[in-house]
């Protein structure tokens, strides 16, 4: 756990495995859960109107620190938790002989639309002091109902559309524009033109001669994309009754979290989010803010694109595309 | 001329928010119906809602309450989630909710959500987050959610507790604690009885409530039932356009009350947790023993 708390927490791992899914008492195929990704994926093309869902579960504590710690009425209890449907499920596990605990967690077709998280927590009480949180797992699994290949998605989603149709009215002021940033939506979506000219073919081109241009131009547009981000992310800030700073949650907090590191280095990274609030907010142009802002943008864009990633996935989308 | 759409669509966020410009939001210019009107959809899932009693109700708050718009909020919430009948994945659709602010009702959001000028903004205008925003910001959907969070199985009275105390409705909606249910109605109970019914008070007790959920786990504390998804289903199902309540409060889905024992338990949780808040303006007495 990576707060700090002021009574004794678990140092070791709490783990939680996902042994078996039903869809309306149906088992779904194994290849749906995907362990290394931490992923189930729910969505089958030929099953869209099930009902309900089980997941079989299983929590691994640590169990001789457990045994002698100074933790009483030790209770373990997986949680489901969708933010764009306010659900927050606690399921209560039963403990096995092994030391680990099994249950099952519920989730109702109704009450969930994307991707809902699954993690456990470890109850117990301290210092006469009954439900203090005493551990949980660092990394929760994710319940997709969307995607048909587990996988985790992170960043942004890119699309190839035609900016001049009509079906993208939205796009139609950009149309002369090669790519276009939206952040309006819960998750943010890089447009790329297919109408512009030369484009696909030059991103799709998996030709050596042309990787030092493509190159090139991932990097403008992974820069664009970043620069746009951070500024509605911050837009985005709204400030307590104190007036401070609230991270907004979601992609916009992953955006802050990710490049505030590089545009003020020597602040935590709640100061740092004040700090910008009020530089934004004073008349004076901000400073030198946009030249970090920039600067900050050119390293996600050369962490992206030395991943390799951001090429690849353009690279494929613009080949799918064609076929 | 019934200037208004026959149902209600679903609005992409990215196509509604190209419309909002500035002389938008400021009332200078209107909203282009036309351009919305092609980008609208109907929702995949769900089926078509009539928008004619949804306007009904959106008529009679800003009659009822013609000076006072916020007032209308513990009136409006819980008979627009009674008239919608939506499942909270249809409610996460937020294209229903701009289409709602931008084509079906944009002249509530004006009346309810006016801006005031200022020194920095001499022109008042209505914040773009009120059109298309997050579900505890925008103008339909906070109201919803509050109806939909705030119940009691099919008990809507203390959604009208939580909708008349705007630092409820601003601060608690957005937190995850009261996503438990006995925490939120231990919360409202206690804005109910008059502990924390003023604004500052509220404000400090959903604070303090929520900086102690960070290492108490309310749900082992105080564990809910879970409500019954079957009962929901036929609630949403069950839609009778012509049955509007004015007067009376309707009724929510019967899907199940929150455990009494657990909100009693909560409740005196954060009685003594409120005791020691700290609330802007109070002083602090200490007895002389």
């Amino acid at each position: 756990m990576r707060k700090l708390f002021p009574y004794p927490v678990l140092v070791g791992e709490v783990d939680l495995e996902i042994r078996q899914a039903r869809l309306d008492d149906v088992p779904v195929e194994f290849s749906m859960i995907s362990a290394s990704q931490r992923t189930v994926a729910l969505h089958e093309i030929e099953r869209t109107s099930w009902q309900t869902a089980v997941l079989e579960v299983r929590a691994r504590v640590p169990r001789r620190e457990l045994d002698s710690g100074p933790w009483t009425n030790v209770t373990c209890a997986a949680m489901l938790f969708e933010r764009r449907t306010n659900v927050r499920t606690v399921f209560s596990l039963t403990p096995e002989q092994s030391g680990s605990w099994v249950g099952e967690v519920v989730l109702h077709r109704d009450r969930h639309l994307g991707r809902a998280e699954l993690a456990v927590q470890v109850v117990g009480t301290v210092g006469g002091v009954d439900g203090r949180l005493i551990g949980q797992d660092r990394n929760p699994w994710t319940i997709d109902l969307l995607a048909s290949t587990p996988a985790k998605k992170h960043g942004v989603k890119m699309v190839w559309v035609d900016f001049s149709s009509e079906e993208n009215a939205h796009l139609l002021p950009f149309r002369t524009d090669p790519w276009a940033v939206d952040t309006s939506g819960d998750e943010p979506t890089l447009y790329l033109n297919k109408r512009f000219e030369g484009l696909e073919a030059l991103l799709g081109s998996g030709r050596a001669a042309d990787r030092d241009v493509q190159n090139l131009l991932l990097s403008h547009i992974a820069k664009d994309t970043w620069t746009t981000l951070f500024n509605s992310a911050v837009q985005s800030v709204q400030t307590d009754d104190r007036g401070r700073p609230e991270w907004p949650g979601g992609w916009r907090e992953n955006t802050l979290r990710r490049m505030l590191p590089d545009i003020l280095p020597d602040h935590s990274p709640d100061d740092a989010l004040k700090e910008i609030v009020t530089r934004l907010s004073n008349d004076d142009g901000g400073g030198d803010l946009h030249t970090r802002v920039l600067h900050a943008a050119a390293v996600q864009a050369r962490l992206t694109r030395n991943l390799g990633g951001f090429v690849r996935a353009l690279r494929r989308s613009a080949q799918e595309e064609d076929q | 001329m019934n200037q208004f759409p026959e149902h209600l669509l679903s609005l992409p966020s990215e196509a509604a928010i190209g419309h909002l410009t500035e002389a938008v939001l400021q009332g200078r210019a209107p909203i282009p119906t036309r351009a919305i009107d092609r980008a609208a959809r109907p929702h995949p899932a769900m089926e078509l809602r009539t928008t004619a009693p949804i306007r009904e109700l959106i008529d009679e708050a800003q009659r009822r309450f013609e000076d006072t718009p916020t007032e209308a909020d513990p009136w409006l919430a819980p008979r627009l989630h009674s008239v919608l009948r939506l499942t909270r994945a249809e409610a996460a659709d937020g294209g229903l909710w701009n289409h709602l602010a931008l084509r079906v009702a944009s002249d509530y959001v004006f009346w309810r959500h006016a801006g005031r000028s200022s020194k920095l903004h001499p022109v008042s205008k209505v914040n773009r987050s009120r059109f298309v925003g997050p579900f505890h910001t925008q103008a339909f959907a906070r109201l919803w959610w509050a109806a939909e969070l705030f119940r009691d199985g099919y008990d809507y009275q203390p959604v009208v507790v939580a909708c008349q105390n705007q630092d409820i409705l601003n601060t608690a909606l957005r937190m995850t604690v009261v996503l438990h249910r006995p925490t939120a109605q231990a919360i409202l109970r206690l804005v109910a009885d008059g502990t924390a019914s003023g604004g500052r008070e509220a404000n400090a007790l959903v604070k303090a409530v929520n900086a102690a959920g960070s290492t108490l786990s309310f749900e082992t504390i105080a564990p809910d039932a879970e409500p019954d998804p079957d009962a929901y289903q036929s609630w949403a199902l069950d839609r009778d356009d012509d049955l509007l309540f004015f007067e009376k409060l309707p009724e929510g889905p019967d899907d199940g009350r929150t455990p009494l024992a657990s909100v009693n338990r909560l409740t005196e949780l954060f009685r003594k947790l409120f005791a020691d808040a700290p609330v802007r303006g109070r002083k602090v007495i200490k007895e002389i023993p």
